[in-house]
């Protein structure tokens, strides 16, 4: 028995083998357990840190109780999940653990938007289960977006393929499952025993959870989930790095420097700030120095829209191409934003210093020379340069400084004004509807701290939400790009905000991917508004398609394109939403639609989904009015 | 979004590039003189940069082609922006199209440009606005976004509130200008 003690203590055993070897010498198994126990807690007492019995706990049951106990102590509450006969222990767990909420989802990808927005929306954790192969399949378009995204969502499926009947191509049987995730994946890991699961699903907890974020996958034989055993249940903030790093204050020195020199700066802000919730701070930064704010691609609106120093959206990811008071910027300093490159353009020329300030080390330089790394914590990295400003400025500075605030501020009210001109649109009134129309009229109904879940293909909103994340609007772009997330992502962000009002703006191709989790909205009476822009088409591919033929071909002669149109018959967004349990209704004129958003009103108020399919008018060449459809041969 | 990667055209350009590569710069003997209109300078100046003229030159490609060998040649790491890549592209695929003589007359580039060509014109005839669209529509994008249009004025308004709604910061004179440019050389037939 010393030698299974020593064994045991030093790993060389697994918990499992230890009682089954104390039984086979002629232990009794209750008995066997019970030492196991006292072995176990008399090990964790030298050199330990003082715990609360809270924070470390033996716990000994099947692994899907374990499964559910660790998902208690990572801190999880809400669980999205697809159905799974191998998981039934775990279900079975959840009857004792109200603390659990297992949230059914009729389709993985929509479900695992569905928990991507809650996480986002709440800051809590959260994890998405699938069946094995199959379930995780139909998943994975939505972990490619929580990858893009840096979400720290935590997916688990079981696998079949190291159980005793693997090699055979079992049912849902994929050699190398785990390849799947991995590319996808912060980190995939696998239990190899039934008593690493709970240590597996910490694992992936810590890791999603730790800056830079982005998802986990965790893995293990379905047949683990009935096996008994003993094993530690840890609490998050046990195993939790809490890591928030400071910059260099070397670097530091050098960007303040850069940035006090600077006449034509430009500030650039990204997702690392909502994260952070760092807005305050880069808000005071930007004034300190008059530093005029743009945004490129973003999940998140990451800077007070209506203030005098934001200057827009970089149309088309390069500095260049904004319009910018003074000419271009002889100094880009960037706060948190991936800065996403769709070609061999640079966001920022190579002629213009970079700074770039961001947690995720790993791309700062793949792309962009820097001036001045600054490799931080937006939150922390921000104080550390406003401090570092604060030293260098001089009166004179200060003069320059507010000189160029009257500059911006001017050039931002102007443009202000010059957004507000879309509604000069001679079809402004037509039917079917203009987009930017039914865009203005949703954003004259929403409510002054609006979520908008926006995945409406091309449309763009900013001529009529302008977002406040210091408790105005919020956004919650599509930007990982996986279509059908919009839905989804609108339940779990009413599930986590439910003050707040929610508004899903999706197309009629982003929406036919996903729209089940409308189910979940009525069954959980999540009050959320879905707004589709239905012109029955895919607008973008017709339109970049066009581009890419150079704007000739057989296809723009002939008026003929077979990869774009969705009409003949038209889809009926709303009565498919009927079929979901969601009241519904159609709009092709601006009168219908604002009569319509009233409707949606009061069922919002009493704790109902609504949605409202709109239709939309399509411009471009051989589409406008009646598309050619290819006929079967 | 640009789409660099065309098997064929890429191979293509890649050979033009190396090709080019081994000649001697601008204005050999033999070269014919390049007719005038915009773009022209680009041309002259971008793309002579790196390379000598008279292989790019002999091709006689159609705009889509050409728009792709300059899209490869930013790959490769031309310092070219999109807005000249759209000019320089639309230049060659107007006198360095299918059936274009070696040196196209000067006086063609503009009276051609709104004349046909089935949606592939792509060089700028010199009426009023055509400065204020080339420096505002390829702030962003190519011009094969609108030269497959062919529409009445009211229509081109609504195309530019509709950039407005997409980001654009134009005041109502330059719209006004714009639309009515494009209503004169991409009216109905």
């Amino acid at each position: 028995m010393r030698n299974l003690v020593a064994q045991l203590l030093s790993n060389g055993i697994s918990r499992r083998d230890f009682v089954r070897r104390l039984v086979a010498a002629g232990v009794t198994t209750t008995a066997a357990h019970s030492i196991l126990d006292s072995v176990t807690a008399i090990a964790q007492i030298p050199g330990a840190p003082p715990v609360s019995p809270e924070s470390i706990k033996l716990f000994q049951g099947t692994g899907g109780e374990a499964f559910a106990e660790q998902l208690i102590a990572s801190g999880v509450k809400y669980i999205f999940g697809n159905s799974a006969s191998e998981d039934a222990h775990f279900y079975d767990a959840l009857l004792s653990r109200p603390q659990l909420q297992y949230i059914l989802t009729p389709h993985e990808g929509p479900g695992a938007a569905m928990a991507a927005g809650y996480v986002k929306a709440s800051g809590q954790p959260s994890i998405v289960m699938e069946a094995g192969v199959v379930g995780l399949t139909n998943a994975l378009g939505q972990m490619f977006n929580a990858w893009k995204e840096q979400t720290p969502l935590v997916f688990y499926s079981y696998r079949t393929e190291d159980s005793l009947a693997s090699g055979r191509d079992g049912f849902e049987e994929l050699p190398g499952q785990d390849q799947l995730a991995a590319p996808m994946t912060k980190l995939t890991w696998m239990a190899r025993r039934a008593e690493m699961i709970p240590d597996t699903i910490r694992r992936a907890f810590r890791v999603a959870w730790t800056p830079p974020y982005g998802p986990t996958y965790a893995n293990w034989n379905s047949d683990f989930s009935e096996e008994r055993f003993t094993a530690e249940i840890i609490r998050h903030d046990q195993v939790d790095p809490r890591m928030r790093v400071r910059p260099n204050p070397v670097e530091v020195e050098r960007a303040a420097k850069l940035l006090v020199d600077a006449r034509r700066p430009l500030l650039i802000v990204g997702d690392e700030i909502y994260k952070a919730k760092a807005f305050d701070k880069v808000v005071r930064l930007a004034e300190l120095l008059a530093l005029p704010v743009a945004q490129a691609r973003s999940v998140h609106t990451n800077f007070p829209q209506q203030h005098p120093l934001w200057v827009g959206n970089i149309p088309a990811l390069r500095v260049e191409t904004l319009s910018y008071p003074g000419g271009e910027p002889d100094l880009v300093i960037n706060i948190g934003n991936k800065l996403q490159h769709n070609s061999t353009a640079l966001t920022v020329p190579r002629r213009t210093p970079f700074i770039d300030m961001r947690n995720d080390s790993a791309s700062i330089g793949n792309v962009l020379t820097t001036a001045a790394p600054l490799v931080a914590d937006v939150a922390y990295g921000t104080e550390d340069l406003l401090s570092a400003v604060n030293d260098l400025l001089t009166p004179a500075l200060k003069a320059r400084i507010a000189e160029r605030f009257e500059e911006v501020r001017a050039f931002s009210a102007r443009a202000r004004q010059m957004r507000a001109l879309v509604s000069r649109n001679p079809l402004w009134d037509a039917s079917p509807l203009e987009a930017d129309r039914v865009t203005y009229e949703v954003a004259q109904w929403a409510d002054k701290d609006a979520i908008v879940v926006h995945e409406a293909g091309s449309v763009e909103i900013a001529h009529s939400f302008e977002f406040d994340p210091r408790g105005g609007r919020e956004l919650f772009f599509y930007y990982g790009a996986h279509l059908g997330s919009g839905v989804g992502t609108a339940a779990g962000v009413q599930l986590a905000r439910p003050k707040q009002q929610v508004i899903c703006l999706t197309g009629d191709g982003s929406f036919l991917f996903g729209p089940t989790a409308l189910w979940n909205m009525a069954r959980l009476e999540l009050p959320v508004l879905t707004i589709v822009y239905n012109n029955h088409a895919y607008s973008g591919p017709h339109n970049r398609a066009i581009a890419n033929l150079g704007g000739g071909g057989r296809s723009i002669d002939a008026r003929r394109f077979v990869h774009d149109y969705l009409g003949k018959p038209d889809m009926d967004m709303a009565a498919m939403a009927k079929g979901f349990g969601v009241d519904s209704e159609r709009a092709k004129t601006p009168a219908e639609l604002k009569s319509a958003l009233g409707r949606a009103r009061r069922k919002m108020a009493d704790g109902k989904p609504y949605l409202i399919d709109v239709e939309v008018a399509r411009h471009g060449p051989g589409w406008a009015d009646d598309p050619w459809v290819p006929t079967r041969g | 979004m640009l789409l660099l990667t065309r098997g064929a055209a890429v191979l293509a350009c890649v050979t033009l590039w190396t090709a080019s590569l081994s000649l001697q710069a601008q204005g050999a003997a033999g070269t014919s003189p390049m007719p005038e209109g915009p773009g022209r300078s680009l041309v002259s100046t971008q793309c002579a940069n790196c390379h000598a003229l008279d292989v790019a030159l002999s091709k006689r490609i159609t705009p889509g082609e050409w728009s792709a060998i300059v899209k490869t040649m930013i790959g490769l790491g031309a310092p070219i922006t999109d807005a000249d890549a759209a000019i320089i592209a639309g230049y060659l695929g107007q006198h360095y199209g299918p059936g274009a003589s070696a040196a196209a007359p000067a006086a063609s580039a503009s009276a051609n440009a709104s004349a046909g060509q089935a949606g592939q014109v792509s060089a700028l005839p010199d009426f009023p606005g055509r400065d204020v669209l080339t420096k505002k529509c390829m702030q962003c994008h190519q011009m094969s976004m609108w030269t497959a249009l062919r529409q009445d004025r009211k229509a081109w308004d609504s195309v530019m509130y509709r950039m407005v709604g997409r980001g654009a910061l134009w005041t109502e004179d330059e719209i006004s200008a714009m639309a009515g440019y494009l209503a004169r050389v991409r009216g109905p037939q």
